[in-house]
């Protein structure tokens, strides 16, 4: 059962409930107070909010009037249904013209010309039916101006009506100048059409977006095909790495313009190369960078290189294949490209040689002297072959010829030469051994001749011999058989004597040993000499022999009267042979005249036995002889007419015989050089007549060439002086000790003691110093004259001197009181020239005597190898040969003793030489 | 939980079984209320499982049992105290269908901080729901009592099986048999 506590527990429980359930209303009341009060509040500021915006609507509303009156365009608003315009805005007023109420009472057709009103009726039926393209509508204003407009328009409420607004843009200007910008881009894009470039436009990925019909027309693709293209699809596909990175290369570098080539392929897969210039068009953010391409088909101009390199390649392999080296090099030697066999010639491989130049290492100093001008010529165009000496790799040099010539490219313009080598070193070598060869020939000449002249030396000797003993022995036999013997010995001898004679001078002439040595002399006492030389041949002989000379006695000519005395004795000499009876006759006379020569004419004529006509041809050939007898009855080596015919062409004329019934005439002509007197007086010095008289002047004349002795010899005789000779620098000093001397002429180069030492000797002491010492030498140069001085001589005379120069140095040098004693004159020109040919004859005998010896010691010295033996003999022989006016052996002499040269075979020449000399002399003696 | 759940229950448990049993229940239970419940106030829901079970304990009738005789109890005063909810709804079925998007969403106008489980429908025919209950609760029992007084309250008679997919949700297949 329920008790009271229990109850009273439900009413507490049932109170504190009432009173939480009370608590939470109150709450809840409180609540909703608050809220009350929120929204009363909340009404009173709707309140404000409402009057604020009305007046922000009133401020916007007034604004949008200034918007719509003040708007730059012109605004209309007009009923949709009749088309009345409803409101404009001042902009409007002002466009057209029309007032504000004369505006409202238009329609917008009556903006229009009348023949458009269908149209704008039209137009405002299909509004909101499609979206509008921005139509262009003429408008006329007030006064009848017209201007283009366009309309933007929107439909609205006003007024209560279906109303629609319009702004309307004046669209006339920016119409014209959109019109001239299309003409203008219309001209570009016609010239760009109508080009035959190919021009087009690419973005930086290649794509195109734009190409011409030139290049539709070359690629064969459509516009359409090649706009969804890139540009690297028509490369050749071989070129499009080296495309792409030119192209790339050209965007990093930021290169506005490039030029390059390339090929591509067309539609059909044909190969067109392109020349190209790419400019970079701008950037653009949107679209990146993009490129303008103009080109140009260069397809033939390619094929024309290709065609150019192509023969070029075929030259050089031909080239290559005949083994010739081929190199090319540029203007300035720098080689650019070499060729296998080039390679091989000289041992380098191509990477060595290219880039170098080849002078640098391929050739040596020589070579490169030769080299420059090739390089100049190159440059000049020109061409050459030359033959030069190769270094190559491994330091043999070998020998090439080489065919230079310059090479162009295709706008012709010197690209460099080529050089084409042929390796000649066998060749070079085999020219080197028949220079050998050749040399040796020579040589083998040469000792021929040598031993023809020592044969002829050898056999000659022997036959002096015989002869003189065969003299002597016709002066002692009386047995007249044995005379007649030793006659025919004689005769026989003689014959072989002058048969080795002539032998020998021929092969002299004809090894071109013998030379014409013009000079100046008296041409009529030469020939007269030589008439009268072989006057004796005639004696005992019943036939005349005459000269007639129709030429000045006087006149001097430039000739070599050795030579022609041997021509003219030598024909005289045929002539008196064959002639038996009638005559021998010789004549001269000038044939012809100019101011500085004469042709003088010779004619040598007999009436001797004739010459056959068969042979009248062949008698200047070597052995023939006219009749060619076997019984010897004439004698002769029949060398005489070859000697004659070679020496009158070396003295450049001609000889010619008329042979007939026993008659025999040789002729020939010679030119002549005329020495007229002024010249004559120059050259030849006139013997000085003031002659003093040297009597009790003491010479000593220290002197050891005996040809030299005695020329001073007959000199001193000449001068009356008192003189002694002595042999040496030796001797002179025993000499003077032990007597009285003036003057001494001393020799500087003497055996025993030479006269540079005998001077010093002689300038020790003081006993000594008033004596005059002039030096004799036959070498004038300074050093030697300085060599004279230096050891205390007084003056110096080269050798050889004439006389003339001897007397002056005597006077300059002896004192004037020695000769004041002796005054008187003596002497005649007359007795000096019969005394000068008396003293040359003794002085030749003395020169062949001298000789004699100087070719046996100058024989023994080539078997010696002496060469020091060799220059003392051509010292001490060379005045002499000067005074016989011997060019040829004075140069021999000098060469041998001062030259180089090779020294033995040049001493061999010279003892010919001086042999062939001696004989000659020996023969005029 | 709203203070009506707890004071229709102890009223019914005044009226069904004693004032007694009431209060001996509220005084065993040592509530942190102390028993003291105001239908407009707001209470910790554990209190309701404290007070069911001990009246099973003090009745010897099970918390399932009891759970759901209450909520068929509640059912009925619900419809007493809120008749505008039954406005224009003639059958059980299309009462439970309007719980979840009707009934609960007014619920929330009344009281902003009441804590609702969610009753998903699923009309599988036209006398055949099917109902997904999900709450922290726990309180399916109570739910099914609430069904049960739904049918009743229509005078419809219903076949309910309850599938306790977990601890929080439960699927009602709910088919109406007249």
């Amino acid at each position: 059962m329920t008790d009271k506590t229990t109850f009273d527990r439900i009413i507490q429980r049932e109170r504190a409930a009432r009173k939480e359930a009370e608590r939470i209303m109150e709450d809840k009341s409180r609540e909703l107070f608050d809220v009350n009060e929120k929204l009363v509040a909340l009404n009173t500021n709707l309140e404000e909010e409402i009057s604020k915006r009305t007046e922000k609507i009133k401020e916007s509303e007034s604004q949008l009037n200034i918007l719509f009156n003040k708007h730059p365009f012109p605004i209309m608003v007009y009923n949709l249904a009749d088309l009345r315009i409803l409101a404009v805005n001042k902009t409007a007023v002002q466009k057209y013209g029309y007032s504000n109420s004369e505006f409202l009472r238009m329609t917008i057709c009556d903006l229009h010309h009348k023949s458009d009103s269908k149209n704008v009726i039209k137009y405002v039926k299909s509004i909101g039916e499609k979206p509008k393209k921005n139509k262009t509508w003429t408008h006329i204003g007030a006064k009848g101006n017209t201007f283009e407009v366009i309309t933007k328009g929107n439909s609205i409420d006003f007024q209560n009506l279906k109303a629609r607004i319009v702004v309307i843009e004046d669209i006339t200007e920016k119409k014209k100048l959109e019109e001239e910008k299309e003409n203008q881009k219309r001209k570009y894009q016609d010239l760009i059409e109508s080009s035959s470039d190919i021009i087009y436009r690419i973005k930086s990925n290649g794509a195109f977006t734009y190409v011409n019909p030139a290049c539709i027309k070359l690629t064969g693709y459509s516009q359409k095909e090649l706009l969804s293209m890139t540009f690297s699809d028509l490369v050749t596909p071989k070129y499009k790495k080296q495309v792409s990175s030119f192209y790339n290369f050209q965007l990093e570098s930021k290169l506005n313009a490039t030029y390059t080539e390339f090929p591509i392929h067309n539609k059909n897969g044909k190969e067109i190369w392109l020349g190209q210039n790419v400019e970079t068009s701008g950037y653009n953010i949107d679209k990146g960078i993009s490129f303008n391409a103009t080109a140009r088909d260069i397809t033939d101009r390619k094929k024309l290189e290709k065609a150019l390199q192509r023969s070029e390649e075929k030259y050089r392999s031909i080239i290559e294949n005949m083994e010739l080296g081929l190199v090319e090099v540029d203007p300035e030697g720098v080689i650019i490209n070499a060729y296998p066999r080039f390679c091989s010639l000289t041992g380098y491989s191509v990477d060595e040689l290219k880039g170098r130049k080849g002078a640098d290492f391929l050739l040596d100093d020589k070579g490169r002297e030769k080299y420059k001008p090739q390089l100049k010529d190159r440059k000049e165009g020109k061409g050459n072959v030359y033959e030069i000496q190769i270094i190559r790799k491994d330091g043999v040099k070998i020998w090439v010829l080489v065919s230079g010539a310059p090479f162009y490219d295709e706008y012709n313009r010197i690209k460099g030469s080529f050089g084409i080598h042929l390796d000649i070193t066998e060749q070079k070598m085999l020219e080197v051994e028949l220079k050998v060869a050749r040399d040796k020939a020579e040589d083998s000449l040469k000792s021929k001749e040598l031993f023809l002249a020592n044969i002829s030396h050898e056999i000659r000797t022997p036959l002096n011999a015989i002869i003189g003993i065969t003299e002597l022995m016709n002066k002692i036999a009386k047995d007249p058989q044995l005379l007649a013997q030793l006659k025919h010995v004689n005769h026989a001898s003689s014959s072989l004597l002058s048969l080795i004679n002539e032998l020998l001078l021929l092969a002299k002439i004809e090894a071109q040993k013998e030379k014409i040595e013009p000079v100046t002399a008296n041409l009529y006492s030469c020939l007269n000499q030589s008439f009268e030389l072989l006057r004796n041949q005639t004696i005992g002989k019943g036939f005349d022999y005459s000269m007639e000379l129709k030429i000045d006695k006087e006149a001097y000519y430039l000739f070599d009267p050795i030579k022609l005395g041997q021509v003219v004795q030598n024909l005289l000499s045929n002539a008196i042979k064959f002639t038996t009876n009638g005559y021998v006759d010789f004549k001269t006379e000038i044939f012809s005249s100019s101011f500085d020569s004469d042709v003088i004419q010779f004619v040598i004529s007999d009436s001797g036995i004739g010459i056959p006509k068969t042979d009248i041809d062949s008698i200047f050939e070597n052995f023939e002889q006219a009749t060619n007898n076997s019984n010897g009855v004439f004698g002769g080596t029949g060398l005489g007419l070859p000697i004659v015919k070679k020496i009158l062409d070396l003295m450049g004329g001609e000889i010619s015989v008329f042979s007939n019934e026993g008659k025999t005439s040789f002729e020939f002509f010679l030119k002549l050089k005329k020495i007229k007197k002024n010249e004559l007086e120059t050259q030849a010095k006139k013997i000085v007549l003031d002659q003093k008289n040297f009597s009790g002047v003491k010479i000593l004349v220290a002197e050891d060439n005996k040809v030299n002795q005695f020329l001073i010899e007959s000199q001193m005789i000449n001068l009356k002086a008192d003189f002694t000779i002595v042999d040496n620098g030796l001797e002179a000093l025993e000499y003077i000790k032990s007597n009285e001397v003036d003057l001494v002429l001393m020799d500087m180069r003497m055996p025993i003691m030479n006269g540079i030492k005998a001077t010093e000797i002689i300038r020790e002491d003081s006993k000594f110093s008033d004596l005059k010492i002039i030096g004799l030498t036959a070498n004038a140069d300074k050093a030697n004259k300085d060599e004279c001085y230096n050891v205390g001589m007084n003056d110096f005379l080269s050798k050889p001197y004439s006389f003339d120069q001897l007397h002056a140095i005597l006077i300059k040098n002896l004192n004037p009181k020695l000769l004041s004693k002796n005054n008187d004159l003596s002497g005649s020109i007359e007795n000096e020239v019969d005394h000068e040919d008396a003293f040359q004859k003794k002085l030749n005998s003395i020169f062949i005597k001298d000789s004699h010896i100087r070719i046996l010691e100058l024989k023994q010295s080539i078997i010696n190898k002496d060469i020091e033996t060799v220059k003392n003999i051509c010292h001490a022989i060379r005045p002499s040969l000067s005074h016989l006016k011997q060019t040829g052996l004075i140069d021999l002499a000098r060469t041998l003793e001062f030259e180089e040269c090779d020294f033995f075979a040049t001493t061999e020449m010279f003892v010919v030489h001086l042999e062939t000399l001696i004989i000659r002399m020996q023969k005029l003696q | 939980m709203k203070g009506i759940v707890f004071t229709e229950l102890i009223e019914m448990i005044e009226n069904e079984f004693s004032f007694k049993i009431a209060d001996d229940i509220i005084q065993r239970s040592n509530l942190k209320s102390k028993g003291v419940y105001s239908s407009i106030g707001t209470y910790d829901h554990k209190e309701i499982f404290i007070l069911v079970k001990e009246l099973s304990d003090a009745t010897g009738i099970s918390s399932v049992q009891l759970f759901r005789v209450y909520g068929e109890h509640l059912f009925g005063r619900f419809k007493s105290h809120y008749p505008s909810f039954f406005e224009n709804v003639s059958d059980p079925l299309s009462f439970l269908e309007l719980v979840d998007s009707y009934i609960h969403k007014e619920v929330l106008k009344l009281y902003p901080d009441a804590q609702l489980p969610s009753f998903v429908p699923d009309r599988i025919a036209i006398n055949h729901l099917k109902m997904t209950y999900s709450s922290q609760r726990g309180m399916s029992d109570f739910a099914h009592g609430l069904i049960l007084g739904c049918f009743k309250n229509f005078g419809k008679r219903s076949e309910i099986e309850m599938e306790k997919i977990s601890e929080s949700e439960v699927v009602f297949n709910i088919k109406q048999l007249d």
